[in-house]
């Protein structure tokens, strides 16, 4: 009778762990195949809607454009790229996207505000997603 | 399992003192983009004149930086807050996280806002 209890004790055990592993497995994948983007928070401005785009046709950008343009909408997240920040926009029909990566690592060695070797890191990206406004 | 959450943690730890940098984190409260702005301009505001005409642009906060380094941690701010256009930062709140073992020290904290002023300032001026 006790050899029987420990063995089923042994083998929920072993369930419980086989399940976390799939439970984990299955959550990298699902990170990985999401691009793991985490804390994504969109805003949408305009008040009417545009049909989607292919992303190839919105242009990418690092700051606002001179053209007179209308800001439609605001998107930011933790882990994404430029590229799936483009394709947000272009499922809402932006003509442009403004890209910026903020925040990121600051060495406590550097002394100059504008020096920043680890410009290239950052903890958040945010988009901006523009329509050029017609006529003069 | 709280072995391998303690190893993963002891790693991150690790890998940040081998790597010796701060974090700083940023997150957009404010609407659409601006161009940059040089860090070197950027105030770091403890208050703001109460005429004071601006824009809140961003949430921005630091940890991790030795007590003695309060004007690297500011620069810090700076560098961080110039590719979202941010004119100055106003620091809502600092603070000292006390050491948490034996061979650990005393670390600073800031927390901030990033803001665009309105009419700003000609470049250069006083």
């Amino acid at each position: 009778m006790r050899n029987s209890v420990s063995s089923a004790i042994t083998d929920h055990s072993t369930h419980r762990t086989l399940l976390t592993a799939r439970l984990v497995l299955l959550f990298t994948a699902a990170t990985i195949l999401t691009g793991c983007a985490t804390d994504e928070a969109y805003r949408y401005y305009a008040t009417e809607t545009y049909p989607a785009k292919d992303a190839r046709e919105v242009e990418l950008l690092s700051e606002p454009p001179s053209r007179p343009h209308e800001v439609i909408a605001d998107f930011q997240a933790r882990g994404a790229s430029a590229s799936y920040m483009r394709k947000r926009a272009a499922e809402i029909g932006a003509d442009a996207v403004i890209v910026v990566t903020l925040g990121g690592y600051r060495s406590p060695h550097e002394k100059w505000a504008s020096d920043d070797s680890h410009s290239t890191s950052y903890t958040r990206i945010t988009a901006t997603a523009i329509r050029y406004k017609e006529g003069p | 399992m709280k072995t391998l959450r303690f190893t993963g943690c002891s790693f991150v730890v690790l890998a940040g003192l081998l790597m010796g940098c701060v974090n700083v984190d940023v997150t957009k409260t404010g609407k659409g983009s601006f161009a940059p702005t040089r860090p070197d301009d950027i105030q770091v505001l403890m208050t703001v004149p109460p005429k004071a005409d601006y824009t809140e642009l961003a949430t921005i906060s630091t940890a991790g930086w030795s007590t003695s380094e309060t004007a690297k941690m500011h620069n810090a701010l700076r560098t961080k807050s110039a590719p979202m256009g941010a004119h100055a930062v106003i620091l809502t709140s600092t603070g000292i996280h006390p050491a948490t073992g034996l061979f650990s020290s005393p670390t600073m904290w800031a927390n901030g806002v990033a803001i665009r002023f309105n009419n700003p300032p000609a470049p250069g001026a006083n």
